[in-house]
């Protein structure tokens, strides 16, 4: 048999084996098993009711909020005949209700925990799934895509760019696209499309010789910076002509 | 009635009727269960305050499991 198979009957078990060490004493008593007649079997229950948590909490792992409260529950059943009919100790039952409720809150905030991180799970693969969704859309693209950042930075280019300009994520745009050390004077946007937040278009010549319409707007990255998200069109054969 | 017994009864009730619920629930949205009569189950969980609850549990512990009933 599977190990899968026996999954559902941990928790019957679990519960089965706190139940029995819960009422071991009467259970030797009845038994008259009196070489396990221990004093630890008669003492006051408080300790033994913490074997409950186990259960609770691994009802709470594997079945939520649901499965915390239904445990929670059962155990309470389980207690109630001993606080009713056989503790000696005062107030049997108030003890039980104390321990019954915080045994409740944590099976709850155990399934909650467990909920959250499912959730952020399943979250995380979506945003995966999504984002290799766009990539897959802009590496396919016929155009170039460049992302650049107020201090002139490359933040992400494009596959059709990579391979028009080489890599050069990282790079200030003017050192990659002209080989200078200083922002383009005249072709230069970037103030205008960052700043004014203009969505601007031109046309510009670079050294390999080609010749490229570019349309610039300012583009929002993911942490909050406002940047320029540029396309290139090759219209080099278009002005050839 | 002494009080001692009436609050035996609420707390007896309280623990009871809620486990019957969800318990209820489980069986109506259940397809299979333990002896393929669903009658008899709705029986014992309801007349057997608690202990009937337990003993449903025993015999369905899939409703610990729900991600596996997915599968």
């Amino acid at each position: 048999m599977s190990k899968a198979a026996f999954k559902p009957f941990i928790l019957p078990l679990l519960l089965l084996i706190c139940a029995l060490f819960y009422y071991f004493g009467e259970l030797v008593d009845w038994a008259t098993w009196n070489a396990l007649r221990k004093n630890f079997f008669y003492g006051v229950h408080d300790i033994h009711r913490l074997l409950f948590l186990i259960p609770i909490i691994y009802a709470a792992y594997t079945a939520r909020v649901k499965g915390a409260i239904i445990m929670t529950l059962v155990s309470l059943a389980i207690f109630l005949p001993r606080a009713f009919f056989v503790s000696p100790y005062p107030d049997p039952l108030l003890r039980m209700i104390i321990f019954t409720l915080g045994a409740g809150v944590i099976g709850y905030l155990v399934a909650r925990i467990r909920n959250e991180g499912e959730k952020s799970r399943q979250l995380e693969v979506m945003i995966t799934i999504e984002r290799d969704k766009l990539r897959k859309i802009v590496g396919g693209m016929a155009d170039g895509i460049i992302i650049t950042g107020q201090d002139y930075r490359i933040r992400f280019m494009n596959s059709k760019m990579v391979d028009a300009f080489g890599e050069g994520t990282g790079l200030p745009c003017y050192k990659l696209l002209r080989d200078i050390d200083a922002p383009c004077q005249q072709e230069c946007h970037i103030p205008d499309v960052i700043h004014d937040k203009h969505i601007r278009k031109w046309e510009c010549s670079f050294p390999s010789g080609k010749t490229y319409e570019i349309l610039a707007a300012p583009y929002v990255d993911s942490d909050e910076t406002v940047c320029q998200i540029s396309i290139f069109r090759d219209i080099t054969k278009r002005k050839n002509n | 009635m002494n009080p001692e017994w009436v609050i035996r009864i609420i707390l007896f009730g309280i623990a009871h009727w809620i486990l019957a619920g969800f318990l209820l629930n489980d069986l109506a949205s259940r397809q299979k269960v333990f002896g393929r009569r669903k009658a008899p189950w709705v029986i014992v969980v309801i007349i057997i305050p608690c202990f009937g609850s337990i003993l449903y549990l025993l015999f369905h512990p899939q409703i610990f499991h729900p991600d596996d009933n997915q599968k």
